[in-house]
């Protein structure tokens, strides 16, 4: 097929100007299937700082359109007289160091088939046409580099469904082995090697999990277990205490009219209820017998240490707990009324005495006062098996608190978390505030959650890459560090790397003054 | 619907300043030409999608979830300002400066505007939270109609049934006054009788004495008047039994049934105030629409150009129309709630509350009924009588046999008579039933008074 050089040069590289970056350069974003550093040691991510030995200059930024991937660079290669194949030496930063990368610059070229008609490489395929996929081979490259760009440039770095975007990326699959086939040639190859990376890439990174590693979920279990057997065996030993008879044994009393007296006292097992609301506040309503009406008010002073009880037990046990409850309760006197939907509700109130929530939850309102503990829930604390050092590296301090939240122990989890605040006002500078960490207890949700996805989603989280120590501020001296993490699944029998909007990927850590390295990112998981 | 062209005409006045085909080489003006045409036709792109947007915008304030769907839509708007307008050089090599003045000059100042539109999600939140506020009115005053119908009905059952017992009171009164005072004239005569024959029998007992040496017998009419005694005893006996029936019945009522309604009553007026409290309508304005307006107002204010102002000054008023007319039907619906309930569960114990869940007026008549019985009168009467029809008997020249007999059976009798008429009068005449009921009910509609 007929190649076209043309007038213009480039190094057919894409780049960002990263303005604030110190040094000042171009992030690479995409690197094109015939740009002169494919096969080089460039890579997406690295950040051009200079070019043959001139560095870039975010103070006279008059030629910054000329810097590679610039919309003008094509000037930059006229102006010094370069040839198509001429070599060139980038001066990249990457992880800290500069280092020399070099590569060739290359003519724009212009493709034709047999027929005419332009193509995307020497070999095809044709721009315009889609060879019976559902866009045209042009449409569907800009896509592809796309994707690629966006997942290769840092993109496990943002809230993205790494899986998902797997599954959309496999589906392109049939279309890069078309391309192999029908158009071989040096597009196909690298288009292909371009997308098994990407491949690769989303399929997250395998890590071989050891019975060792997830010993912390039969843990789980075992203390929901022990949980489970604890409160049976007090609400029988309640239920006999209280001689409680079942509701439904009870004569239907009119809750108005009739004789309550005779029910009154009567320590009743509700075998199942059902949720009702009037205008945002909720009851329970069980049925005695002949129909007779049994309300249990949810705003109530026992049913909030029900609730306080339950989350607490989330806390402490295990974060999966049904809102199911089998009530033990007394009954009074008090009639009341309450309409939800089109039925009103009229009946008896009863007391809540005790409550088994989920079959797991059992708590007695009888004693503890205000806060009265759930079953077994003096004997849920973890053995103190994380490690607490002052002196743990960033990445030590990470695995310390994924080991808290392995251990369900969400005291020593939040300890990991600072006390203090670090964070850049509008003019860069970091303002201080020795007490300005989040309230104790603000992470109570965010703990909830990051215990229910490690024992159910996340079967394991490992550090997968510690970025490079900052100061942030020279008194105190307060030095950041930004860690990620790789949340591991498990996706077809096999343990990857992977993350959705649900896990952070990205964590900030600080230390005052050469202290405890401490988490300053408000997250839970 | 609203017109958004402004901003648009703006930018296209500008891609009209190019420079004509005199300046330049002629590949210069041919790339200029295909460049403006490339801008041109990326602005009516934008054109096409900006003003599906901003109609979105508004149509959006009346869908569930508004604040979710007003970011979804300020995110996508922007996009398509990328991928249209922001676009325009996406087949250009070389753009010109005043190509680069117009696209991305012109994308940073469009940008800029939806940061401000992002901003005034508040818009979409206090939709929401006025389309929970007003669903929560809903949901409460079908709540109130539903208890308050179900609470008057029973408590017309109770009143019903208050009002049987009330009907039988008076009847029982009444037949009890018929026939003790039938048996009460009966007896007088026969005292009167008794009196008559009494004298003329000692003046024969005395004559008969002298002649023939013995006592003359007592007069048979004692025993006529001592059974009449036990009668009345009798009749007085079964109208206190039927009397505390209904006294028993009335207790069952005010201290039980009607109480136990009241009560329940009561804490449903509380928790209708609470939530009264807890829904005040100018919650609803401080919390959400005023934020919403501020929001709304800075997406004109912020405004970089002309053209953009004229656009969102469209937008906002179609935007704060909605807001407007959402918040004016909460708070119709807020005063109509209010309006609706003020008698029944928020105001003071009223006249209507009285009539439909405690009744006082229909104890008026009952009192009035049972004032109009003179029971009270009657046994006064019948208790002189009883106390003093015996001592009109002159007992001078009695004989001492006769005198015996009189105090032990005609005396006792009436004294015991007089005795029980007295606690009748005590505890179950009209007055008496009138301090009974009326106290009761003090006690009854202290339960729901405030």
């Amino acid at each position: 097929m007929p190649e076209k050089l043309l007038d213009s040069l480039h190094t057919g590289l894409v780049t960002s100007e990263e303005l604030d970056a110190k040094p000042y350069g171009f992030r690479v974003t995409w690197i094109k299937w015939d740009s002169g550093f494919r096969g080089s040691d460039l890579q997406i991510t690295d950040r051009i700082i200079g070019i043959d030995g001139i560095l870039y200059d975010a103070t006279n930024r008059k030629d910054h359109d000329q810097a590679p991937g610039g919309y003008a660079e094509d000037q930059y290669w006229e102006k010094k007289g370069a040839r198509d194949g001429q070599s060139t030496t980038l001066t990249i930063w990457r992880d800290g160091e500069a280092l020399q990368i070099a590569g060739l610059v290359r003519a724009d070229r212009s493709y034709t088939n047999d027929a005419g008609r332009r193509a995307i490489a020497p070999a095809g395929p044709e721009a315009l046409t889609n060879d019976g996929f559902d866009n045209a081979w042009m449409g569907w490259l800009e896509k592809f580099e796309d994707r690629a760009s966006r997942i290769f440039d840092g993109g496990w770095q943002h809230t993205l469904n790494i899986r998902q975007e797997l599954a959309d990326a496999l589906e392109e699959g049939p279309r890069i082995d078309f391309l192999l086939k029908k158009y071989p040639g040096p597009f196909a190859t690298v288009t292909k090697s371009d997308y098994d990376r990407l491949i690769d890439s989303l399929r997250g990174k395998k890590y071989a999990l050891t019975p060792a590693d997830l010993a912390y979920r039969s843990l789980t279990q075992h203390r929901v277990d022990d949980a489970i057997a604890a409160g049976q065996q007090a609400r029988a030993s309640f239920l006999s205490k209280n001689s409680a008879a079942p509701l439904d044994s009870l004569p239907a009393v009119d809750p108005i009219r009739g004789d309550r007296q005779s029910v009154a006292g009567q320590v009743v097992e509700i075998a199942s209820v059902q949720e009702i609301a009037e205008a945002g506040h909720g009851w329970y309503y069980a049925q005695g017998a002949q129909g007779a009406v049994y309300l249990i008010d949810s705003r109530s002073p026992a049913m909030t240490a029900v609730y306080l009880a339950v989350e607490r037990f989330k806390q402490l046990v295990s974060p999966e707990v049904n809102d199911v409850h089998q009530f033990i309760g007394k009954v009074t006197t008090t009639p009341t009324m309450v309409a939800a939907g089109r039925r009103v509700y009229t009946g008896l109130v009863i007391e809540v005495l005790a409550d088994t929530v989920d079959g797991k939850v059992f708590v007695d309102l009888t004693t503890g006062g205000a806060e009265p503990l759930f079953a077994n829930e003096e004997k849920m604390h973890p053995p103190p098996v994380v490690n607490t050092s002052a002196k743990q590296s960033p990445e030590q301090v990470m695995t310390s608190f994924i080991n808290a939240l392995k251990l369900g122990d969400q005291d020593l989890w939040s300890s990991f978390f600072a006390t203090w605040s670090c964070s850049r006002n509008d003019d860069g500078n970091c303002i201080y505030d020795l007490n300005g960490g989040p309230d104790p207890g603000s992470h109570s949700m965010d703990y909830v959650h990051a215990r229910r996805m490690i024992m159910s989603d996340v079967y394991d989280i490992r550090v997968a890459k510690v970025g490079p120590l900052r100061s942030l501020l020279d008194k105190p001296k307060i030095e950041g560090v930004t860690i990620e993490l790789d949340h591991i699944g498990l996706f077809d029998g096999e343990y990857h790397a992977y993350r959705n909007a649900e896990l952070h990927r990205m964590w900030r850590l600080q230390r005052v003054d050469n202290g405890p390295w401490r988490i300053t990112s408000d997250q839970g998981i | 619907m609203a017109t958004y062209d402004a901003r648009i005409k703006e930018i296209r006045a500008l891609i009209d300043t190019y420079p004509g085909p005199e300046i330049g080489t002629v590949d210069e003006a041919t790339a200029r030409s295909s460049e403006q045409k490339a801008v041109k036709d990326a602005l009516a792109r934008y054109d096409a999608i900006r003003s599906v947007h901003f109609d979105r915008f508004v149509k959006i304030l009346d869908d569930r979830d508004a604040a979710g769907a007003w970011e979804t839509e300020a995110s996508e708007s922007r996009n398509s300002l990328h991928q249209t307008f922001g676009d325009a050089f996406h087949d250009v090599k070389t753009p010109t400066m005043l190509g680069l003045k117009i696209v991305v000059g012109g994308s940073e100042e469009e940008d800029k505007f939806y940061d401000t539109l992002v901003a005034a999600k508040s818009a979409g939140a206090a939709m929401d939270a006025i389309a929970i506020y007003k669903q929560q009115l809903t949901e409460k005053t079908d709540a109130l109609k539903s208890k308050w119908d179900e609470t008057s009905k029973i408590a017309a059952e109770i009143m019903r049934d208050e009002d049987t017992v009330s009907a039988e009171i008076v009847s029982v009164l009444n037949d009890a006054i018929s026939r003790a005072a039938d048996k009460h004239k009966n007896m007088r005569e026969l005292a009167r009788n008794f009196v008559e024959k009494c004298s003329q029998a000692m003046a024969i007992a005395a004559t008969v004495a002298a002649v023939a040496g013995g006592a003359s017998p007592f007069p048979s009419e004692i025993k006529d008047i001592v059974d009449r005694t036990k009668e009345v005893t009798e009749v007085w006996g079964h109208f206190s039994a039927d009397m505390d029936k209904r006294k028993a019945a009335y207790l069952q009522y005010f201290t039980s049934d009607h109480a136990s309604l009241l009560v329940m009553f009561k804490g449903a007026r509380e928790d209708a105030k609470k939530f009264l409290d807890e829904h005040d309508y100018t919650k609803l304005t401080t919390n959400f629409t005023a934020p919403a307006r501020n929001a709304l107002s800075a997406i004109t204010s912020s405004a970089r150009t002309s053209g953009q102002k004229s656009d969102a000054e469209a937008l906002v008023s179609q935007l704060l129309k909605k807001i407007d007319e959402a918040e004016s039907a909460a708070k119709t619906q807020w005063d109509n709630f209010v309006k609706e309930n003020q008698t029944k569960f928020f105001g003071p114990f009223s006249p209507d509350l009285d009539a439909a869940v405690l009744g006082s007026g229909k104890w008026k008549d009952f009192y009035s009924k049972v004032s109009s019985i003179n029971l009270q009168g009657l046994l006064e009467g019948w208790i002189g009588d009883e106390r003093s029809d015996w001592r009109e008997i002159d007992q001078t020249a009695m004989l001492e046999e006769w005198k015996s007999e009189l105090r032990e059976s005609l005396s006792d009798s009436l004294e015991r008579l007089a005795q029980t008429e007295d606690a009748i009068r005590l505890n179950n005449s009209s007055d008496a039933v009138v301090t009974f009921v009326s106290v009761k009910l003090k006690d009854l509609a202290d339960k729901i008074r405030d």
